[in-house]
């Protein structure tokens, strides 16, 4: 028998990593561009050239970074750099975070995320962290403060944040009246990281991807699916209703990191129970970190976490997955119903509406005022 | 090996033997102290004076310590050691000793010094376990020091020493324009980072000259076989010659 060792991801398929790389690549594009254009209409040229130069220069410090690496391990630099697609992880970089975000502290973030979070572990493949969740983690932890001010409104999940991530009816109804509503939350038409508001562009690129075969439809649809049934039945709880489920779906990073962070080849598991695992647990924990931590959305720091669990999940799933599949599922089952329950018990019972000075001349003046008065409080909180 | 051992040259004793980097002791404070050069220096000074005074007194009483208890015994003498020096600095550098907080009395557990203990000054003489101590203290130091120097500059962007004494600023240089500073370098997260960069690159040295030297030694060899042979071939050549005029005669 032939054995062959190559790192992951490997294929059975005819499909190549190029050609994956090279779809994904162009998704991310397409977001990119609605992220300009939106930034060129909404705040005119000079911040729609920002976002430009944002992402400009991520992409070439990446590549840089990269040339450089090569060239000191004494690599073919232009087969290295073809061969670890760091553009991928410098747009990601780039689109999940906020406009507001420096291009000193993107540019290094970069570098650090290429060359910490994935050439010194082997190079693209080998890696155990998604390399561009590792650089927004770093930009999150170390810069908040370089941050300019340029828009001074809040995201929506900075928003809601503001009431604890649970409120009433009405004071829900108010944040994402903030934004225009739900439909155009649904169509992008509102300020927040660059480039995960419009959820139409994103799905449409999740459809793309699994047609072309590129990702399995288990991870990015189990992920969002968990967080808008987990949300929802929160939501029906306490008393906030069907829009907190679709708040908390739109809201954040939850669809962009869905489709193209959790889906990374690398740093996911390998069989499809072992995937919908680790999409259930992430949607369990970016809900959790959402309602119970000092951050305003999870989606990063769950993502992070599970790529930490891979390993074990991977271990737990392993066997042939066709003669195994009973206990295979099983342990699925068991895995998920454990990350879920937890989510739900947080949910339910232990996430308190805050008091804080937002919801205070809400109550004592009129409720209406509660839209007014948000805005101030957050900016706030932001910094 | 101990011939070998004195011939290599400072610096290379102090990468080779490098506790920190070398042989990865010592690494908790390592990596917690290392914020600024000042506490950097501050607590590479306590270790060396901790590890001459500990190394002195352990290789005295190493002979007529009975060997059920040697641990206890070190223990205490390190400890107050460690206490002295803790508190000596909190009456003359009460900032440095704030700085430092909970790690002075941590030299205590302190893996170099109880290290050198057990395997140098309890086998060897008062006069060599000094000069181990200082050597190891000093490698100590340095390593710490290159720490301090990199988190300093990448995380605030001035590099800046104090008098621990007085308390006053010795010089203070501002090597990053403001606002290009990298905070996450503070953090542990950048300690850990610059730690294994600087262990990585001290292993990479390691290797490189060790393979160097491999292939010297190898080369020596060779030439040594070759003379070998040239000279056995020689004496064959007479022994042949000889028999010839033996035989002649």
């Amino acid at each position: 028998m032939k054995l062959t060792f190559k790192p992951a991801p490997n294929y059975r398929s005819k499909q190549s990593t190029t050609g994956i790389m090279t779809d994904l690549t162009l998704c991310l594009l397409a977001v990119a561009v609605f992220a300009v254009i939106y930034y060129f209409v909404a705040y005119g040229s000079s911040m729609g050239i920002r976002v430009l130069i944002n992402l400009c220069a991520t992409v070439a410090a990446a590549l840089v970074t990269e040339a450089l690496w090569f060239k000191a391990m004494k690599k073919d630099v232009k087969e290295g750099i073809l061969s670890s697609y760091g553009w991928v992880t410098a747009l990601i970089l780039t689109l999940i975070s906020s406009v507001n975000a420096s291009v000193y502290a993107l540019v290094i973030s970069t570098v650090l995320a290429i060359l910490f979070g994935k050439l010194v572990f082997g190079g693209f493949g080998q890696n155990i962290f998604n390399p561009a969740a590792f650089g927004e983690a770093v930009v999150m932890s170390s810069f908040a403060a370089s941050n300019a001010d340029l828009l001074s409104g809040a995201t929506p999940t900075v928003a809601y944040k503001g009431y604890g991530w649970i409120s009433t009816a009405d004071q829900l109804s108010g944040v994402i009246a903030q934004y225009g509503g739900l439909g155009k939350m649904f169509l992008g038409m509102y300020d927040s990281t660059m480039g995960s508001t419009c959820a139409l562009l994103i799905l449409a690129c999740l459809v793309f991807l699994i047609v072309r075969k590129d990702i399995d439809w288990q991870t990015p649809v189990f992920y969002i699916g968990s967080v808008f049934v987990i949300s929802l039945i929160v939501g029906l709880a306490r008393g906030a209703g069907i829009q907190y489920a679709l708040f908390n779906v739109l809201a954040g990073g939850v669809l962009f990191g869905g489709v193209f962070m959790t889906t990374d080849p690398v740093t996911s598991p390998v069989s499809i129970p072992g995937k919908i695992l680790f999409a259930v647990g992430a949607a369990s924990l970016t809900l959790i970190i959402r309602w119970k931590s000092n951050l305003s959305d999870g989606v990063l720091y769950s993502i992070l976490l599970m790529n930490m669990l891979t390993p074990m999940i991977d271990r737990l799933m392993d066997g042939s997955q066709i003669k195994d599949s009973k206990r295979l599922v099983r342990n699925m089952l068991i895995g998920s119903c454990c990350f879920a329950a937890i989510a739900l018990i947080v949910g339910i019972a232990a996430i308190q509406p805050k008091k804080t000075a937002a919801a205070e001349p809400a109550v004592t003046e009129v409720t209406a005022a509660a839209d007014t008065e948000v805005p101030e409080v957050i900016i706030s909180e932001g910094n | 090996m101990s011939e070998e051992k004195k011939k290599k040259s400072l610096i290379d004793q102090l990468i080779y033997d490098n506790p920190v980097f070398g042989l990865y002791l010592g690494i908790c404070s390592c990596l917690a102290v290392t914020t600024t050069i000042t506490n950097a220096l501050g607590m590479g000074l306590a270790v060396i004076v901790v590890l001459v005074l500990s190394n002195i007194l352990v290789s005295l009483v190493a002979p007529f310590t009975p060997d059920e208890i040697h641990i206890p015994v070190y223990i205490v003498i390190i400890a107050s050691l460690v206490t002295i020096v803790g508190m000596v600095m909190q009456a003359y550098m009460p900032s440095l000793y704030d700085a430092l907080g909970a790690f002075i009395d941590l030299i205590v557990v302190n893996c170099i010094i109880l290290g050198r203990a057990e395997a140098f000054a309890s086998k060897n003489g008062v006069a060599a376990s000094a000069r181990d101590g200082f050597m190891m203290g000093l490698a100590y130091t340095l390593s710490v020091f290159m720490m301090g120097f990199i988190r300093q500059i990448l995380g605030t962007g001035v590099l800046a020493l104090k008098n621990p004494l007085t308390d006053t600023t010795l010089f203070s240089l501002r090597l990053l324009p403001n606002g290009f500073d990298i905070p996450i370098f503070t953090t542990p997260t950048g300690a850990f980072l610059v730690f294994a960069v600087l262990a990585a690159l001290v292993t990479f040295y390691k290797n490189t000259k060790d393979a160097k030297a491999a292939a010297a030694e190898k080369a020596r060899k060779a030439a040594e076989a070759k003379e070998k042979a040239a000279k056995a071939a020689a004496a064959k050549a007479a022994a042949a010659a000889k028999q010839a005029a033996a035989k002649e005669a």
